[in-house]
């Protein structure tokens, strides 16, 4: 099977490939908010990771690598999609019309629907709190995949959680926090 | 000692204060409960969503075999396609675009067209192709911003998706023709004052879900690949280029 030239670090890297399905499936379905459609956001983002697979810089992170590709994948992808009237902007507005209010107030007691509230927030914030808090991604390697500078990071993760925390019910206060199950 | 901002105590909640200014802060945060509850509140925003998403769904089983039999058939590629950077003149179809267009042929979703560089005109998707565009597309194509819809022929809605540039400083557009019995998504370059169609793929008509099918996508990648085409334009770039003639 060692034909091609660097056969056995192309195996490796297909591998590593194959091995981070599951995180780029979650922030695919995260960005797109559609199972189908992620998975074709998935699969294009791997055509593309292996097709270019000599511009990856094996000192960075490949996670971070494949989460760039994905992430400009999906920009192509809404420029695409046919919207009524305006263009679907990248950074759309916060979706009011998903979520129902009691639904969003039960939200305050269950971590389960953190994943509900995460999908109203605008994609901006939705991308940026997945990179950071999920992935565990630095704020430098986050600003490389958004293509802004760190500031902006930590401004836009900021204002994120803080929007994150007022939907939740999370106070910071010990004795109130509604982070604990039953508390109103 | 000046108000400590939310992005200095999400930076230490996070782990990326340098030493020194995470221990000054400490310092501030002992003798400052209306501070520490701030930071408890980035921490646990944080930690609520590392809960609530790192129990990862499990991967489709077709998914996972599709992205496996990708990662073999690189390997035992004997070819590897990078971006060429010459603009290639076309002579046939390049390999990459053919092995693409083959799997969405056996797919059975979509037709393609593939400009030749010839001056005949080409079928399918309606009628709507031919080499050189007509006067009310080439207009739209002229000063039309990606993103925006025009009603044409009364019953036909284009759209520009992208600008983009080849080489040689050659301006290029991807745009969506919509009919009620199907439609094209196609690339088309200026050349002097003239509007070509380089790439057209017919697709089934959008309907009211407004998707693309995602089978045309690779195609339209690889030709871009193959043409070496450069990244889409931003808003001021790509009015800069219209307004050039």
């Amino acid at each position: 099977m060692d034909e091609g030239r660097g056969a056995s670090s192309e195996t490796a890297f297909g591998q590593r490939i194959v091995a981070l399905l599951p995180n780029l499936r979650r922030f695919a379905l995260v960005l797109t908010r559609d199972p189908d459609a992620a998975d074709d956001l998935v699969q294009q983002t791997c055509e593309r990771a292996i097709a270019g697979r000599e511009r990856f810089d094996p000192a960075t992170r490949l996670e971070a690598w494949l989460f760039r590709i994905m992430r400009n994948a999906w920009i192509d992808l809404v420029r695409r999609r046919k919207t009524r009237g305006a263009e679907l902007p990248v950074e759309d507005a916060e979706d009011a019309s998903a979520v129902d209010g009691r639904r969003v107030a039960e939200a305050r007691l269950e971590l389960d629907d953190v994943r509900a509230v995460v999908e109203t927030l605008p994609v901006e914030q939705r991308e940026i709190l997945m990179l950071v808090c999920v992935e565990g991604l630095s704020y430098r390697e986050t600003a490389e995949i958004l293509d802004v500078p760190v500031g902006t990071v930590m401004s836009r993760l900021a204002r994120a959680r803080l929007k994150l925390a007022e939907k939740m019910g999370i106070t910071g206060d010990p004795q109130r926090s509604s982070t604990a199950r039953g508390e109103v | 000692m000046a108000a400590v901002t939310d992005e200095r105590l999400m930076a230490y909640a996070d782990g990326e204060l340098p030493p020194e200014e995470a221990a000054a802060l400490e310092r501030a945060l002992r003798a400052d409960g209306e501070l520490r509850r701030r930071l408890a509140l980035f921490q646990e925003t944080r930690t609520a969503m590392n809960a609530a998403f790192t129990p990862v769904d499990e991967v489709p089983p077709a998914l996972r075999a599709r992205v496996a039999d990708m990662v073999a058939g690189a390997q035992s590629a004997t070819v590897t396609p990078l971006r060429p950077r010459r603009a290639a003149p076309w002579r046939g179809v390049p390999l990459q675009l053919a092995a693409s267009v083959a799997a969405v042929l056996a797919a059975g979703a979509i037709g393609y067209m593939v400009g030749t560089g010839s001056e005949q005109a080409i079928e399918g998707g309606g009628g709507l192709l031919a080499m050189e565009a007509g006067g009310e597309v080439a207009a739209a194509l002229d000063t039309l911003p990606s993103g925006q819809e025009l009603a044409i022929d009364g019953d036909t809605r284009l759209r520009v998706v992208s600008s983009f540039m080849l080489p040689g400083e050659v301006l290029c557009r991807e745009v969506e023709f919509d009919r009620a019995q199907g439609g094209t998504i196609s690339v088309l370059c200026r050349t002097g004052d003239a509007w070509r169609t380089r790439l057209a793929i017919a697709v089934p008509a959008s309907g009211t879900e407004g998707y693309r099918p995602a089978s045309a996508v690779p195609v339209i990648d690889a030709f871009l690949d193959d043409m070496a085409a450069g990244p889409a334009l931003g808003p001021e770039e790509e009015a800069e280029q219209l307004r050039a003639r």
